[in-house]
């Protein structure tokens, strides 16, 4: 017999009602040359998407809420993976609220592919701090879902339990699922519109962390300096007088232990201002200072 | 405490080995020695080919060809190819397989990668080991960092002991794996 009172039912019609809710503001995104991502209508004129995902072009066409409408690049963050399309045409967004992010819980991630939308049902698989990206972009939580995310699902909205919004899938390294937490899509979007990049602070270093020789650690506690194995022309560090093999200890009085914490010095608000920087050079300690410029955009 | 992987074929091969630049043929055909091989030249009768940017034309040979996108190779690989795979590739063409590289389908969006402080090289290290994945022999790293060939095998044992690895190669392909020589730009 069928029992339409069954929990599990319940459970199902919950799903199913959260998909069919995600209608209004689950975005599918098409090229001339029949490439297909997910993305969010984020605001009334306004697409996220995924940044690896989106190929380059010069008009794309948005389909949400049963409305076709074009859509332009209005910039990317490669650093926080965020690209916003500006709508031709403003559609009501009916975006849920930012719901916070719990390690166990149940998350949907929603996306479109050639049948069209699809569902995914997750747990959030982790829930971290605050971390920096490869490409240089601070993101409020790391979140890693339990289930895979498809090609052209990547960049559709990732929902809690109670229909609050946990951000845009994205896929990370290794086949891990991720989610660009919608707090730090919401601090990245306005700047994109407005600005059409991100900026970020830019001190012209590569550096490698290496083990500190007894000698040269500025206390016990700091084992780790961070090699500059390299300086750009006319960059900050060399008019600073900062060379090749010279190794970091602290910039900004953080100790130089790991890239994130220079990293997180240089935010967009960081350019033009003074940064303090200790360094180990040929046995001794220098004191230098660099003033941050803005990082150019690529 | 060092692991051997199993082999593919545990016997040598003989290697004809071809690159346009003097450093890059010394660079492939000391990887090519580090697994065991046999560099020889062509009128030497190589078993295998193993040719940078196609400089050689090397008749019905069975041939490893990196960074070409001519066809009727039995084995292409990029460029940037590691040793292991150059080695796995000349086993697997010598035996009559062909190879292609596996399509990489994008990296997908990654954390900066921060290492693990109980494996960090010194500074001394990681400049050698630059100098050793840049091909150069020990006398020529000691020259370059004006220190003794004794100390440039030290730090060579240390840094492969840190690495946990037994050859010079291998070091060479897992620096490049752990991405330890990968400079983070701020």
């Amino acid at each position: 017999m069928p029992n339409p009172h069954s929990p599990l039912v319940q459970f199902s019609d919950a799903l199913s009602a959260l998909t069919a809710g995600a209608r209004g503001f689950l975005a599918e995104i098409r090229t001339k040359d029949g490439h297909r991502v997910s993305g969010v209508l984020w605001k009334s004129d306004a697409v996220v998407v995924s940044e690896q995902a989106l190929p380059e072009a010069s008009e794309y066409e948005v389909r949400v809420a049963d409305r076709i409408v074009k859509a332009r690049l209005a910039g990317r963050d490669g650093g926080t993976n965020v690209a916003v399309l500006r709508l031709e045409s403003e559609i009501t967004a009916t975006l849920p609220p930012a719901a916070i992010p719990l390690a166990g819980s149940l998350a949907l991630a929603l996306g479109m592919s050639a049948n069209g939308i699809t569902a995914r049902l997750a747990i959030l698989r982790s829930v971290g701090e605050a971390w920096e990206s490869l490409a240089g972009g601070t993101i409020d939580h790391r979140i890693t879902l339990d289930s895979p995310i498809g090609p052209s699902e990547e960049g559709g909205p990732v929902l809690a339990a109670d229909g609050a919004i946990l951000g845009i899938s994205t896929r990370g390294a290794g086949r891990q699922s991720l989610v660009i937490p919608a707090s730090t899509i919401e601090r990245v979007v306005g700047v994109l519109l407005e600005k059409g990049s991100v900026e970020r602070g830019w001190l012209g270093v590569a550096l490698r962390p290496v083990a500190l020789p007894e000698a040269l650690r500025p206390d016990d506690s700091q084992r780790v300096g961070l090699m500059v194995m390299d300086v750009g022309a006319d960059s900050p560090a060399a008019k600073a007088g900062i060379l090749a093999g010279d190794i970091l200890l602290s910039a900004g009085g953080a100790p130089a232990t790991r890239f994130g914490k220079i990293a997180r010095q240089l935010g967009a608000n960081s350019i033009g201002k003074k940064i303090q920087i200790t360094l180990a050079r040929a046995g001794a300690v220098v004191t230098s200072e660099a003033t941050i410029a803005a990082r150019k955009a690529g | 405490m060092s692991v051997t992987a199993p082999r593919l074929m545990t016997h040598p091969l003989r290697v004809a080995v071809f690159a346009a630049e003097p450093r890059r043929l010394a660079t492939l055909s000391r990887w090519v020695r580090d697994f065991g091989h046999v560099v020889v030249t062509a009128s030497e009768n190589p078993s295998v080919v193993l040719t940078d940017a196609v400089v050689a034309a090397t008749g019905n040979l069975p041939t490893v060809a990196l960074g070409t996108d001519r066809e009727g190779f039995q084995a292409r690989l990029p460029s940037d190819a590691s040793p292991e795979q150059i080695d796995a590739a000349l086993r697997a063409v010598a035996v009559g397989l062909s190879v292609t590289i596996a399509e990489e389908s994008g990296r997908g969006f990654e954390a900066v990668h921060e290492d693990d402080e109980r494996t960090l090289l010194t500074p001394r290290e990681v400049e050698v080991l630059t100098a050793v994945s840049n091909g150069l022999t020990n006398k020529e790293i000691a020259r370059e960092l004006g220190i003794s060939r004794h100390t440039v095998k030290f730090h060579i044992e240390s840094l492969m002991r840190k690495l946990g690895v037994s050859s010079r190669a291998e070091a060479v392909s897992k620096s490049m794996r752990l991405k330890l020589l990968e400079p983070y730009r701020l």
